[in-house]
């Protein structure tokens, strides 16, 4: 039996050391054609690199120049087109990029976005969204509603391609998205969209997911979008905690407010990070009005209030008048030494 | 009446039969791991990284960080690791690195080197850690600080790092490694993209030396002439596609690397900050992780992700690699017997059930299973027992489960990650991972058998490991 075993095993080591060394074989050949492949998309891109210039750059209509003619020439057009597109920011440019790659491209990712490997599917479903392919849109919506079987990534941005060249689906998309769709996704969505679309999005928005509710506030802040001040004050009383923390870290983001009365109440809120929000909005208005309330949150329970509080005074020659006078006045230690070390601090 | 050398024959039956057994589900649950590892490695193959790196990166989706460096006495990779961190793209992150009482030049290079001085700070001490002597600011980086304390150990040095940082998500980077200049935004990727579901993530980490390295930029990547550091190349490559890897995407993972890895900060300081009693402190901050997300009933991840690349400097003389991985195995037993309730416990789901029981049965009780084996092999060849074909049955096993798991994982990291270009290169890995079985692997055993007896006697060896630098020796400065 043990003489049978240690055969057995033998002949299986024998048989994996074999399969391992046509492996090393394999991956040496492999690696040789890479090289190869390396150098041939090195030649395209030297040989082509002015042609490219004039044609993105100048505006020259030289594409019978550059134009793919090999397998290899795709790769590295794919590479020169990347390259441009990271690193000029121009509106001129995206169209001429768009416009080749509709022309003499389309075919390609159209055949590579019906690959059976994964990762080769979803790079060309990037490229359509980088180098705006249009033309391949309706592709990408068969693929969506063939039933094929995509994984959550590649419908992902199969909705951002469908959503940035047909956003009159937005609303449906957005309200009823075909798969599980969390905040990170919703504000990549809502990246794309016009400013028109997001308005009539912001009219739904009581009818929107949560997670989408909570990205639009994101992308409000971050776009610096200042007309949405009112929207965004009528969220701080709402009855969800986490949407008024959100409504006032945005409002915060934007440095404006219509009247500093309607966030009064707010010092006295049980929950830290609505306070801590407040302190944050003061140090946008003039200290005469915003004084009070910051001493008042200097003394604030909760170290990290006490220390907004302080900075927001701080900021301001008044300010900082202010708190070396309330330093002087209070008798509570804790704010003291907080005033005083963001005094330090400033200096 | 019994005869004694019957009772011996059971006895030896017994003990080879259990080592048999034993091969074969270590055996097993390593090779299910690697085909696990290579389906998932393939499967990205062709992905381009670079693009959701830029995209992640450009649209501020990126959320900032603050890298924390610990140091006692690094004074000869200080400078190359804080130059690699200068030079991360990630849109907003601050460094600190924590001088933990260095007795070497550590704190006068970083000073003079990027020109830092002293300034006020206020932070909330959310952690309870050694004093703080002192913070500077650098003048040509303004978000690089340095903090200079007391000496009380990495995990202490790490505290004050959380304390004093201003950013959601802290990164423990070693003082000895560098990282790739998308590193950080790679390995932050799962906790930026899942929406709260992932609390921390560990990098791969791979061997430097023979690299050429400069300011801190890996100028190009070759095999160190060294054979012990090859063999370590060659364990990393082991530990990536036969654990890591298979045990991250199975929501299993016990250890992200301490020498790069991403947390949520609040989930840090919830669970009381990194235990500075513990030796191993990165793998007890994990287990502490995952004990806490069970226990508050939530659905958290920590995920290990393999194409953030660290580099660090690995032991080169045998001393060195002794103590570091009898400390790693102490550090290791010493959390499995924190936390043992949680071993076999169905509260703690998958983690309870199969992570901690495999920790236990293969990485820490491992050793003493195989040197009892390598033992008995020998004992039968040299006295020429019955048990010669046991004997050799057992010797196949630790071929296979040595070499030709040794060579399988070089051949498929070549395959798949290529991260030594050079064909020569490749070659001496295979021809060392050939040679494991026979002396490296034995000697690595005896360390971590080692380290079971530190753990026993209570023993606590702080031990610096020695440095020769990461840089060039033209490059260093």
């Amino acid at each position: 039996m043990i003489q049978q075993l240690v055969i057995i095993l033998a002949i299986g080591i024998v048989v994996m050391c074999s399969l391992l060394l046509i492996l090393t074989c394999y991956v040496v050949i492999q690696r040789l054609i890479n090289k190869r492949a390396r150098l041939l998309i090195n030649n395209y891109i030297t040989k082509h690199a002015d042609d490219w210039y004039d044609y993105l750059i100048n505006e020259i209509d030289n594409e019978d120049l550059i134009k793919p003619a090999y397998a290899q020439d795709f790769a590295a057009i794919e590479e020169i087109l990347g390259k441009y597109k990271k690193n000029v920011t121009s509106n001129r440019l995206s169209l001429r990029i768009s416009m080749f790659a509709n022309d003499y491209m389309s075919h390609y990712y159209c055949k590579r976005l019906h690959h059976s490997r994964w990762s080769i599917r979803l790079n060309a479903i990037y490229r359509v969204l980088d180098f705006q392919i249009d033309s391949l849109t309706s592709t990408v919506i068969e693929m969506m509603d063939s039933g094929r079987k995509y994984t959550d990534q590649e419908y992902f941005h199969m909705l951002k391609i469908v959503v940035n060249f047909q956003p009159e689906k937005a609303k449906e998309i957005f309200m009823r998205p075909p798969i599980k769709l969390g905040e990170f996704e919703y504000r990549q969505l809502l990246l794309l969209l016009h400013a028109e679309t997001k308005d009539k999005l912001l009219l739904l928005f009581d009818n929107l997911p949560e997670p989408c509710q909570y990205a639009l506030i994101k992308v409000i802040a971050e776009k610096n979008d200042r007309n949405k001040i009112t929207f965004l004050e009528e969220l701080i009383a709402d009855k969800d905690k986490e949407m008024r923390i959100r409504a006032l870290k945005a409002i915060s983001v934007l440095g404006t407010i219509s009247d500093v009365n309607r966030y009064l109440p707010i010092m006295d809120s049980k929950h830290w990070e609505e306070r801590l929000m407040l302190a944050k909005i003061l140090n946008y208005i003039p200290v005469e009005q915003s004084s009070q309330p910051l001493k008042r949150l200097m003394q604030d329970r909760e170290w990290w209030v006490r220390y907004q509080a302080a900075k927001s005074l701080v900021n301001s020659a008044r300010g900082k008048l202010i708190l070396k006078e309330f330093i002087k006045e209070t008798d509570d230690l804790y704010a003291k030494e907080m005033a005083n070390n963001v005094i330090q601090e400033s200096l | 009446m019994v005869n004694p050398s019957a009772i011996i024959n059971y006895i030896l039956l017994f003990f080879a039969s259990f080592i048999f057994l034993y091969m074969i589900l270590v055996i097993v649950s390593y090779g299910t791991m690697l085909l696990y590892a290579l389906r998932h490695l393939r499967k990205d193959y062709h992905l381009d990284q670079e693009k959701e790196d830029h995209d992640l990166v450009e649209l501020q989706f990126a959320r900032p960080v603050s890298v924390i460096v610990p140091a006692y006495n690094e004074e000869l990779g200080i400078i190359e690791s804080i130059h690699s961190l200068l030079s991360l793209k990630y849109p907003q992150y601050e460094i600190i690195v924590v001088n933990d009482g260095s007795t070497d030049r550590t704190m006068e290079k970083l000073l003079n080197y990027f020109q830092m001085e002293k300034t006020e700070k206020v932070f909330k001490k959310q952690i309870d850690t050694k004093p703080v002597e002192g913070i500077y600011q650098s003048k040509i980086h303004p978000d690089l600080l340095l903090i200079d304390k007391v000496n009380g150990g990495k995990a202490d040095a790490l505290n004050i790092g959380i304390n004093a940082s201003r950013y959601p998500y802290i990164c423990s980077l070693d003082a000895d490694s560098i990282l790739e200049n998308s590193a950080l935004i790679r390995v932050m990727k799962p906790l930026l993209t899942s929406n709260g579901k992932v609390i921390a993530a560990g990098g791969s980490v791979k061997v430097a030396n023979g690299n050429d390295i400069q300011l801190g930029s890996l100028m190009s990547v070759s095999l160190s002439d060294k054979i012990l550091v090859v063999m370590q190349v060659i364990e990393y490559f082991r530990a990536f596609l036969m654990g890591r890897l298979a045990l991250s995407k199975m929501n299993l993972s016990l250890i992200i690397s301490g020498a790069f890895s991403v947390f949520e900060k609040k989930h840090v300081i919830s669970v009381g900050g990194y235990d500075t009693t513990a030796i191993g402190e990165d793998i007890e901050l994990v287990i502490k992780l995952q004990k806490y997300v069970k226990d508050s009933g939530g659905k958290q991840e920590i995920q290990f992700v393999p194409t953030p690349v660290c580099w660090t400097e690995a032991p080169e003389s045998l001393h060195s690699i002794r103590k570091q991985r009898r400390r790693w195995h102490q550090g290791l037993l010493e959390s499995l017997w924190k936390y043992r309730q949680m071993t076999f416990n169905p509260r703690y789901g998958i983690i309870g059930i199969v992570s901690l029981p495999y920790f236990w049965i293969v990485e820490c009780l491992g050793p003493i299973i195989e040197v009892i084996g390598y033992i008995f092999v020998l004992g039968s060849f040299f006295t020429g027992s019955i048990y010669v074909e046991f004997s050799l049955l057992l010797s196949l096993l630790f071929i296979l489960y040595g070499s030709i798991f040794s060579f399988t994982s070089v051949i498929f990291e070549a395959w798949n990650t290529r991260t030594y270009p050079s064909i020569r290169d490749l070659f001496r890995l295979i021809l060392l991972s050939f040679t494991e079985v026979f002396w490296y692997r034995p000697l690595t055993l005896i360390w971590r058998i080692e380290g079971i007896f530190h753990f026993l006697t209570q023993k606590h060896d702080w031990g610096h490991l020695e440095r020769k630098g990461l840089a060039n020796k033209e490059g260093n400065t």
